[in-house]
Formats: structure tokens, sequence, C-alpha cells
């Protein structure tokens, strides 16, 4: 059991080096993109993004599932009005959860700040 | 408002950068002569190619032009049997045997535009003409609800007092209405075209798909029929409506044509090329509904009565059966309208969605007065059935009635939604969640007779469940029996 929770640590902190490797210049849905596929390939992790807009949670990027899981959909609420929607959430823990969501805050804060200072350069 | 005001107002409405943005060489992309010679060169069609034709259907292709005027020009009786079961064959794979259910709301009859066939135009002074207070619209939203339903269609007419202000008012409004354990869970909205900026805003309140119908697709009968100097005379803002909706990010959107005003056979390639110009323009994404309306008596319209090109019940059957074909991956909407002998006729050749205890006067959901008055509305319905009884038949028919609103509210919009569309991969999703909202239908509003028979309906629909999920199902179930709600895959 130690040497699975090892292993699922390992594959989770290696998939959370992915995020050194988006480049500040990709914009927001690429780099949303990317996080998915490299959830997916990694760790099994489906994620996909969208746009809260009162009810309506509108896809914006991420892999696409064609088939229904057999557990919870999850939503998180990120900032900026995206939010994160998956269907396998289970697999990660509370910590692993934590360290995400933080990371996807951040992520989306970058670019945010970026195209507002675009905006006023 | 004064005259000069409103005058003023209809004036801006329009934004020419917002149509040229989207012409080619200054052309739109209906092409009427083209239409015509598709139709023309592709007519006594060989059985055997459109045989063919129906293969490339069922594989869930979306069909070229020349290929739907094949269809629409067959005559053998036998081929048609064979297209009208492929209909159904197509929307079972995409879809699976569920019928979504929803109800318009009207919220106001006050319009600026003189269109011949609606009881809503301007020069109609027989119409009492009506904008509910957000008040009165909880009121309707509160009747809805109480009947079961979870969608709507609201529907406005183009007036500056019906603005995009008043429309958002209206749906936060809607969406904030809960009665019990019920409320509106996707607002869809039939309007006027909008700006982007406008749809920006719609968009920002969480609309569900935004419908706008062409009404006729041929040039000269539009500006016939929609007489100049009014809005909704320019043809082409009305006809880039949606896709300036999607340059808005409103990712779902609907179309349709309003039978009877010109050749059916030219409308149903209009909205052909209305999907693939969209598909071309927005990465594939083309129209999540197509609706047909054909047209009904309304009050003072006499082309509604007179029109030459009025469509039989055989040929609105074959119409719905051509588009079925020819866009596989669209939702399509079959509405009250129509009688109900009619509806359970065509709603056999593929329609995926229809409505149910459907008034269309203005206030007439919570209102005492009789249940059709036509100075109220803008035509006249022909099924005015209530929801349980619509429910009822559709489940013996062997059809779920799906109030499922999961996809919107789970990122599957868009290019999500068409993806798994075309791929026939979205009944995956809508076949379960329609077993769990019509459970929910079933427990809160249903009478005990429609119960009896959506319960065995259910049963045997979850025999058909895939393994993976089944277990996950039943567990849901289970919740919903013991009080939990809205749930979904």
């Amino acid at each position: 059991m130690l040497l699975k929770m090892d292993k699922e640590t390992s594959d989770f902190d290696k998939w959370l080096q992915c995020f050194g490797l988006i480049t500040d210049d990709l914009e927001l849905v690429p780099a949303l993109s990317a996080v998915s596929k490299f959830a997916g390939d990694a760790l099994g992790l489906n994620i996909w993004f969208v746009e809260i807009l009162g009810r309506r949670w509108s896809y914006i990027a991420g892999e696409i599932m064609d088939q229904p899981a057999n557990s919870d959909i999850h939503r998180i609420s990120l900032q900026d009005n995206i939010g994160v929607v998956s269907d396998t959430w289970e697999i990660l823990s509370q910590t692993q959860r934590d360290k995400l969501i933080e990371l996807l805050n951040k992520l989306v804060a970058d670019r945010q700040a970026s195209r507002c200072q675009g905006a006023n350069g | 408002m004064s005259k000069t005001a409103l005058k003023e107002w209809v004036s801006e409405v329009i934004k020419e950068d917002e149509i040229n943005c989207y012409l080619d060489g200054g052309r739109d992309f209906i092409d009427d002569d083209l239409i015509k010679r598709h139709l023309r060169e592709n007519r006594n069609p060989d059985p055997g190619k459109i045989r063919d034709i129906i293969d490339k259907s069922l594989s869930l292709a979306r069909l070229e032009p020349h290929e739907t005027a094949a269809l629409l020009n067959v005559e053998d009786d036998e081929l048609w049997e064979e297209m009208f079961k492929t209909g159904l064959e197509i929307k079972n794979r995409v879809y699976g045997p569920r019928i979504v259910t929803f109800a318009p709301l009207y919220c106001s009859n006050l319009c600026v535009n003189s269109c011949l066939y609606c009881a809503f135009r301007k020069e109609n002074t027989e119409e009492k003409r009506r904008r509910l207070t957000l008040d009165e619209v909880r009121r309707e939203t509160e009747a809805l609800v109480k009947t079961g339903h979870k969608r709507l269609i609201v529907v406005y007419g183009e007036h500056p007092l019906s603005d995009t202000d008043y429309i958002a008012d209206t749906i936060q409004t809607i969406y904030d209405t809960k009665v019990d354990n019920g409320e509106i869970r996707r607002v869809n909205i039939n309007a006027a075209p909008q700006t982007i900026a406008n749809l920006k805003r719609l968009k920002d309140v969480g609309i569900g798909t935004f419908q706008v119908f062409q009404e006729t697709y041929h040039h000269e009968t539009y500006k016939k029929v929609h007489p100049a100097g009014t809005i909704k005379s320019n043809y082409q803002w009305r006809l880039y409506a949606l896709h300036r909706a999607q340059e808005a990010g409103v990712d779902d959107i609907a179309i349709g044509a309003l039978f009877g005003l010109y050749d059916w056979k030219f409308e149903v390639m209009g909205l052909l090329y209305h999907a693939i110009d969209l598909e071309e323009k927005f990465d594939g994404v083309g129209p999540h509904t197509i609706s047909f309306p054909r047209l009904e008596p309304a009050a003072n319209s006499p082309i509604t009565i007179n029109s030459s090109y009025k469509v039989s019940g055989r040929d609105f059957k074959r119409l719905v059966t051509v588009i079925r074909l020819s866009v596989p991956y669209t939702g399509m909407i079959l509405t009250a309208r129509e009688p109900p002998e009619i509806r359970r006729d065509v709603i056999n050749v593929g329609c995926t969605q229809t409505d149910a205890s459907s008034r269309i006067g203005i206030g007439a959901y919570s209102e005492t007065y009789g249940m059709q008055v036509s100075e109220r509305q803008q035509f006249m319905l022909g099924d005015t059935r209530s929801l349980d009884e619509v429910t009822r038949e559709l489940a013996q028919m062997g059809y779920l009635t799906s109030f499922c609103t999961a996809g919107y509210r789970c990122g599957r919009t868009g290019s999500y939604f068409m993806n798994i569309a075309k791929k026939g991969k979205v009944r995956e999703f809508c076949i379960p969640n329609a077993i769990l909202t019509f459970k929910e239908y079933l427990l809160d509003y249903a009478s005990e007779e429609t119960r009896k028979i959506g319960e065995n309906l259910i049963e045997q629909r979850i025999n058909n469940i895939p393994k993976k999920i089944k277990p996950v199902l039943l567990r849901r179930l289970h919740a919903i029996e013991n009080g939990q709600r809205d749930l979904r895959f």
C-alpha cells in the first residue's frame, strides 16, 4: 500500500512538473488544453475547462470524454469565472486536489494579468 | 415612448460591419440559383443512389447539398418508408430513445416589425400588447415549475421595451425562481438578432441556446413578407445572427425556417447551407437544434391562410425526414403548433425535442383567461395537452421524456457537444440522464397512471444501460427515491 502511494505521489509530482513546461507566452485556452492532455496521459485524470456564466458552464478547453464515468462529476470554480470539471476527481487525494487547484488558479491569474498588462500597454 | 425615439432606436439596431465581416465577396451563403440548380439537376434520382445517400446518413456524416436535393426529389413511397425508418435509426444512434421536453414562455408581444405572417406585427391593432413585469415573469415561471418543467424557450418581440437589458433581467428572474424541488435549469431564448456586444451580455447571464429562425431563406420571398424599412427586412442581419452569437461565445445556437412562406424543398436546402456555413466558420460547430414550424393561422394575417406554399401533412413528414438525414448530429424540435396526430407520427422520423402544456399568450400560464386567445398570441397552437398527457403518450411509444440539462451545466457545450454528437456518443450520456430526470418527474409531478407507465419504461431502459455505469445509475435512482434531486452523468 505504501509503495502504491509512493508511486501515485511520484506520478502526480512528475505531472505537476508539466506546469513548468507551459511557457508564459502560451495563452489561456492552449495552456489549459495542455494541462488537460497531460492529466489524462500521465494520471488517467479526466479534466476539462469551462467559463462559468451563471448556471451555464461553457466548454473552453480540454480533453473530450465520450463515455460517462462511473463516478460523480465534480465542478470546481477557479478564479475569474473559469471552472474545471472532472469525472475522475476521486483518484486524487485531498492534498493533490488542493495543489492542483492552487496551480490552476495561478495559471489563470498569470494569463489574465498579462492580458491586462497587454491591454494597458 | 415617442414615435421619434422609437424610430431612432430602430435606426441604431443594425451594425453593418457585423454583417459585412461574414460575407464572401459581398455575397451571403444562400445562392438562390445554385439551390434551384441542385433541385433541378437531382430530379428523378436513381434508387441505388438514394440508398447510398441513406447509408452515408447512417454513418452520421452530414450530407452535401446535391445529396439532400436528391432526397428531396424522391417520389417512390417505398423509398420514403426506408427514409422514415432511417430517420428514427439515426436519431436513436445519436441520442437514444428519449425526447427532451420544454415549454415556451412568451414575455412580450410588443414589436417594431411588420412581418405579414405574424400577429405581433405593429400594424395589427387588434393585438392586446403587453410586456410582462419581472414579478409576472416570476409567477409564470412558478406556474411552469409546478407542472414539472425544467427547460424553457423564452420568446420576445423586437422592441426597445424588450431589449437586451429586459431579456437579461427576465432570464435572471427565471433562474432565481424556485418552488419546492422544482426550478428551471436551462433557459433558451428566441429573440431578435443582436449585436455581438449585446450577445456577450446574454452569454454572461447564462442563456442556454440562442434561437433565431430565418423564416424563409428565399431572398425575394423574404423581401415580400418583411416590408422595407423595418429591422427585420434586412435579410443578412438575420442570416448572420447566429454567426455573431458564436463570435460572442454563445456556442449553442439554433436555426429554423417557417415552412409555408416558400417552396419547402428550397427551405430545407437553406437550412442545410446554414448548417454548413456555421460548421465551416466555427471549427465544425453547427446548429445545436433545427426547428421546422409550419405556418399557422394568425390573427389578421391573411397570408397564413392564403399562402400557396402551405405544406401538407405528407410533405411535412418528408421535410422533417430529409433534415434528419442531412444533418444527423443536430437536435430537431417538433412543436405544439402541430396537432397531436401529426406529432405522434412525425416524432418517429427522428425528432429529439418537443414542447408540452404550451401556452403562448402573454401571461397565459398564471392567469385565468381561456386556453387560447388569438388577440394575445402570435398564432394558434395545434396541441394544448398537458405535460402529464404528453409524457404518458411518449412513454407508451417507448420514449423516455428527458428533462436533462446536464450538458450545459458541466461544460459539454459547443465544440464538446458537437464532437460527441457527431460520433454518436452523446446517447451514452442522454439515456442515463433521461432516466434520472424522468424518475424525478414521475415522483414529483406525474399522475398515478403516468407514473406506472413511466416506471415500467424506466425498468426496460435500465436493462440496456452499459454494465460499467449501471450500478451507479441504480444508486442514483435510489437516491432520487430518497429525496435527492438534480443527479446526473
